[in-house]
């Protein structure tokens, strides 16, 4: 999908720049954040097609983010990725409406199939 | 781990913090292995766009394979810290040097520091303190210090690790920032129960007077006396 805009959010500054830049190389228009905070700055600032999220994350987590998005920006796409497997965190982000909930490491290719179908949901 | 260890005695708490510092650290080692291979996918990528055309930019190539070995030095010594704390169940009755025990449990504990935006430290600068003993039951009590004042962690966010000589025993300071809740009955026991285990005794847990630390004193075993690098070294 050309022109897809997507925020990509992980604690991990190392990993938000390699996967916003092999998106971009994909021709997905990709931006990142390091934390929920930023996040959300972000959201306010432009529009985004879907929000990849992590879940574990200093301060607001993913989960809380969610929840905020839920209020600030309603039908905002969301996926959730995590590196422990927690059915509860699962659970929680998919009633909270996340489309999918991944386990880190995340197969980029994979990952852009799911973000192409996250996109295009109704 | 050698054989005689196979079936030493338990330590009240030890079985939780092992799995919580495994737990923790596997979880960061994943991080790194998920960054060297978007790292490692970035180079692929570049040198497929490079097949098609241009020529590849081996300076970006190299900023890149420069980040990679940032990360396996940082998942080394993840592991060499994993590594020495899950040996510390068979040193017991050797000869242990405090701060580097300190020194692994702070590593191992920085995630959840993280998590809380918490900034972990410990102090004073390493000084080699070698105690003989039992430095997993120390680490479990100190660990249970660090939690309380972890859970407690809130507008300082600033925890200190102190390990200083003290009338010939190792006094061990957990100081947060942030005063920590009187200790319950239930962490007060397993801690007394842990650092017995080390030879030691409680000195102070956070109270009304004074909320901000627990402290912790550490004997050798074979004396009341502590070995210090200077014992050790004397003629």
């Amino acid at each position: 999908m050309e022109g897809m805009r997507v925020l990509f959010v992980d604690d991990e500054d190392e990993l938000v720049s390699a996967v916003v830049e092999r998106l971009g190389l994909r021709g997905i228009h990709a931006v990142g954040a390091t934390s929920g905070v930023e996040a959300l700055e972000r959201m306010d600032a432009e529009p985004f097609d879907v929000v990849v999220l992590d879940v574990k994350m200093p301060g607001l987590g993913g989960l809380d983010v969610v929840r905020q998005m839920n209020r600030r920006h309603p039908g905002m796409k969301v996926v959730l990725m995590t590196g422990h497997g927690s059915v509860e965190d699962s659970e929680t982000g998919l009633s909270l409406g996340a489309l999918a909930y991944l386990q880190k490491p995340v197969d980029l290719d994979t990952l852009i199939d799911i973000l192409r179908t996250a996109a295009t949901a109704t | 781990m050698r054989d005689s260890h196979r079936f030493r005695r338990t330590v009240p708490g030890g079985e939780a913090l092992f799995g919580r510092l495994v737990a923790g650290s596997t979880h960061e080692l994943t991080n790194v292995l998920n960054i060297i291979g978007e790292l490692a996918g970035l180079q692929d990528d570049i040198l497929r766009d490079a097949a098609a055309g241009d020529a590849p930019d081996s300076g970006r190539l190299a900023e890149l394979a420069g980040r990679i070995h940032s990360q396996t030095d940082r998942g080394q010594e993840l592991l060499r810290q994993l590594n020495r704390f899950a040996h510390s169940v068979d040193r017991t009755g050797e000869a242990y040097d405090v701060c580097d025990m300190l020194e692994c449990l702070v590593a191992l504990t920085e995630r959840f520091a993280r998590l809380t935006r918490t900034q972990l430290e410990l102090r004073p600068p390493l000084e080699e303190m070698t105690l003989v003993g039992d430095p997993f039951a120390m680490l479990v009590a100190v660990s249970a210090c660090l939690d309380a004042a972890l859970g407690a962690s809130d507008a300082a966010r600033r925890i200190r690790l102190l390990a200083e000589r003290a009338s010939g025993a190792v006094r061990i300071t957990v100081e947060s920032g942030d005063p920590i809740p009187t200790a319950p009955p239930e962490l007060l026991e397993a801690i007394d129960a842990a650092v017995g285990r080390g030879c030691g005794r409680i000195v102070q847990t956070p109270s009304s007077t004074d909320p901000h630390r627990f402290v912790l004193e550490l004997s050798d075993v074979r004396s009341a006396d502590v070995m210090t690098t200077e014992d050790t070294h004397a003629p």
